[in-house]
């Protein structure tokens, strides 16, 4: 009888929380950083690892990394569709902005940041539950009727120890830094399914943690965002 | 069957408590314009600083009459502002966090930090009306300066749900300048990209 009632509590809150697999694998409801729908808005970034023992160099260097450097030519990236001058969707181009620290930039290049990747070398101090990273500190919402908020401006806080490679999996920071830049994107974590992709990681009981975003999953997902 | 009557009076359960009504916590609304579930308006404040140029009557009365304006905006009604009457009050709540932090912009500080509340206000955007200096010294030359006055967290996501504006008196007094800020201070529309060189690879 206890089950019985546990299994029909457990029905209501799913049906009430909406905590369905999705098949289209984005935030429900939407939420991403704005710049996506925008082909001359593109995605600027800044490192700051003053809360790590890391320098700038270093941070800076695994991120666009992982972000772009490391998979020329760009076939595997969150930007790769950039690169197709027949294509509308030049919507997600990565470049870092300020020459420096975060937290140094001045008041007009900081503002102009769109992504803050922030390292910890405990990522508790970024508001996540250490070792894993996270993203929060969504500011700048906008509605604008779209039926989703979108936001001009997020914080991505990631495991230092993880970004430059002395602890976790060889090249995890791959994989850390594309799975969180994922959600800025608004995609969303694993769902107990496991195509193909950045999100659906081990953390998420899949098999793999994917270096990059996978072209016919990760990356089409985000296009279908940009597109809407 | 027997999962039925079970099923039956937890929902009934939930629909009394919907009728006569449970404390209302805050809860992040992604769907509206309003960002959280405890406004049922849009609710503009405003406060003049000492040191502005301006009272605050005197902008209350300029802000009132742009959001006026903006009711025509073509998207002001899908963004949930139509479905009660604006308001604009005069005096915000709280104090503008950014100046008051001496930070020069957001995303400062961990979990703790300086925009977290749990109750957020019952306005949706917060106009401070500054001195010109001040804006320069938290902003540059960026030509939205807008910034987080309130966040709620859940769980280890925080997001933005009251936008702090800050603007000059002579801004203030420009009606059609006043009205695109407010555009955006409210989230009908982006903020334009504020520096975009191009960018090289």
């Amino acid at each position: 009888m206890k089950v019985s009632f546990a299994i029909t509590t457990l029905l209501l809150l799913l049906a009430f929380s909406g905590a369905s697999a999705r098949a289209n694998h984005q935030t429900s409801p939407p939420k991403h950083i704005g710049s996506v729908h925008s082909g001359f808005n593109n995605e600027g970034l800044c490192a700051d690892p003053s809360n790590s023992v890391l320098s700038w160099t270093t941070a800076l260097s695994h991120i666009e990394g992982a972000l772009w450097t490391e998979s020329r030519p760009f076939d595997d990236t969150w930007d790769s569709q950039s690169w197709d001058p027949n294509a509308l969707n030049w919507r997600v181009y990565f470049f870092e902005l300020g020459g420096g620290n975060c937290d140094w930039l001045d008041a007009t290049q900081r503002s102009a940041v769109d992504i803050e990747y922030w390292l910890w070398d405990n990522t508790n101090g970024g508001g996540c539950i250490s070792p894993s990273s996270c993203v929060n500190n969504w500011t700048g919402p906008y509605n604008g009727g779209l039926g989703h908020t979108e936001y001009t401006k997020v914080r991505v806080n990631l495991y230092a120890p993880y970004t430059v490679g002395t602890s976790g999996q060889t090249n995890y920071y791959r994989h850390q830094v594309n799975h969180e830049t994922g959600h800025v994107l608004g995609l969303a974590d694993g769902d107990g399914t496991c195509p193909d992709s950045v999100m659906h990681s081990m953390a998420y009981r899949c098999s793999q943690d994917r270096s990059w975003p996978s072209t016919n999953y990760d990356v089409a997902t985000e296009v279908a965002i940009a597109g809407q | 069957m027997r999962l039925l009557n079970y099923a039956l009076p937890v929902l009934a359960t939930l629909a009394v408590a919907i009728t006569y009504g449970m404390p209302q916590a805050a809860a992040i609304d992604l769907n509206s314009g309003l960002l959280v579930t405890t406004r049922a308006r849009l609710e503009v404040c405003v406060s003049a600083l000492p040191g502005s140029g301006m009272s605050t009557g005197d902008a209350r009365m300029l802000v009132n009459d742009a959001v006026t304006a903006l009711r025509n905006h073509p998207r002001y009604e899908s963004s949930g502002y139509a479905n009660a009457p604006a308001s604009v009050v005069a005096g915000c709540p709280s104090a503008p966090a950014l100046l008051d932090s001496g930070q020069k912009h957001e995303i400062n500080g961990g979990p703790a930090q300086i925009f977290t509340v749990t109750s957020p206000s019952d306005s949706r955007t917060f106009v401070f009306v500054v001195a010109p200096d001040d804006i320069s010294r938290m902003f540059g030359n960026a030509p939205y300066p807008m910034s987080a006055q309130e966040s709620i967290c859940s769980g280890r996501d925080c997001v933005e749900v009251t936008t702090a504006m800050y603007i000059s008196a002579t801004a203030t007094s420009d009606s059609a300048q006043l009205r695109d800020r407010l555009a955006k201070g409210i989230g009908l529309e982006a903020a334009p990209p504020q520096v975009e060189p191009k960018p090289t690879r």
